[in-house]
């Protein structure tokens, strides 16, 4: 069954195998509906807005927010600075994470009740695990970032992590923070794939800010694999991409 | 380009070949990475090689510090599944614009292919939503009304 909801400001899709209960659906998407409230920029008594204001001594955040503080300095270093939840304008936002993290939970509590066939789809990122309501392995079509009605190339994840980061995230929290005023025209989109989908999620924002050679990056980190769509309509892939088609 | 641009990039390719004949040199021993001198870049790391039918061996090697009419130059070659996956410009005389012709030209194991529609079914699907665009454009105009 597979039920949608617009949170975050995108439309949010769970898919759960053998299951006919709204109930356990909602579960999740309140989870989501609570990261929504406190990590969104746009909400002003969001702990992100209040951390943005300087309202929050540092060590004073919430158990999360440290969490996501930590991936977020972490990723930061493993990008050689090119990921960075504070913008050139000063303010904080951690978009570039939260949504992978947010979906890798909720992915996590799916596994701990049981599940072990599900599908969970925020923009860009996606969680899965096991099969389709086929017993098929899931498939992932990669939309053409020039035209969000088709489908530019087939993957089958396979249990793996999935994010896109792409051009349409451009100018908020996706930056290149060696030159601020790089422009980030080359590249259209990068799908990473990856051990889950926070790790997909935040190596694809690091790679989207490094312009074209992002794919490089991906290519020299073991366990990740990429396909970049430049704005030429062509594609990069990364040597292990093909194992995923 | 300029004549200095030329002959800059003539000498990141000559130290470039230098990393190279380097990282084959001593990828066949147990030896690790070459050692530096100057003032450059000094920290070396090596992870395990995942798979033995490379070339060579994983790790992220760091080239001398070379010193040409231009300023100092020093390089990073990258070995991932036992090939050369990246070349790093650790320091440069000049800007990046070089280290972008560089890399590009010391990337040979990706490959391209044309965006094409496909017309396959699939059961998920990842990229931009068309509300992400609308929410975005939607907070922007807004945002400059209320400036």
């Amino acid at each position: 069954m597979r039920l949608a909801r617009v949170i975050m400001g995108m439309p949010i899709e769970v898919e759960l195998v053998g299951t006919r209960d709204e109930a356990d659906f909602e579960e999740i998407f309140s989870y989501l509906r609570s990261v929504d409230e406190q990590f969104s920029p746009y909400k002003a008594e969001s702990e992100v807005s209040r951390i943005d204001r300087g309202e929050i001594p540092q060590g004073g955040e919430s158990a999360e927010m440290k969490e996501v503080l930590e991936i977020a300095e972490r990723t930061k270093v493993e990008s050689h600075g090119y990921f960075n939840v504070w913008r050139p304008d000063g303010h904080f936002d951690p978009s570039g994470i939260v949504k992978g993290w947010a979906l890798r939970n909720a992915a996590r509590r799916y596994a701990a009740r049981g599940y072990e066939n599900y599908a969970i789809v925020a923009g860009g990122d996606i969680a899965l695990a096991g099969t389709n309501a086929e017993g098929k392995e899931w498939s992932v079509g990669i939309k053409n970032p020039k035209n969000t009605k088709e489908i530019v190339k087939v993957i089958y994840p396979r249990g793996a992590g999935v994010a896109t980061s792409g051009s349409y995230e451009r100018g908020a929290h996706i930056y290149n923070p060696h030159t601020p005023a790089d422009p980030l025209n080359e590249v259209a989109s990068i799908t990473v794939i990856g051990p889950d989908v926070l790790e997909a999620d935040r190596f694809a924002t690091a790679a989207f800010a490094m312009g074209k050679r992002g794919i490089s990056f991906i290519e020299a980190l073991p366990g990740f694999e990429g396909y970049m769509i430049d704005t030429s309509d062509r594609a990069t892939l990364t040597s292990g991409f093909h194992r995923y088609t | 380009m300029t004549t200095t641009r030329k002959v800059l990039i003539g000498v990141v390719l000559l130290i470039l070949a230098g990393a190279y004949i380097a990282v084959r040199y001593f990828s066949g021993s147990t030896a690790s990475a070459p050692t530096t001198a100057g003032s450059g870049a000094s920290d070396t790391t090596t992870t395990p090689a995942t798979e033995t039918q490379g070339r060579y061996k994983n790790g992220r090697y760091i080239g001398t510090l070379a010193q040409s009419i231009y300023g100092p130059i020093q390089v990073a070659a990258v070995i991932a599944k036992g090939e050369l996956s990246n070349v790093e410009i650790l320091v440069s005389p000049n800007d990046k614009e070089n280290s972008i012709e560089v890399n590009a030209m010391a990337m040979p194991i990706l490959t391209s292919e044309a965006v094409l529609a496909q017309s396959a079914e699939v059961d998920l699907v990842s990229g931009a939503t068309e509300s992400s665009v609308a929410f975005k454009e939607s907070l922007a105009s807004a945002l400059a009304k209320a400036k």
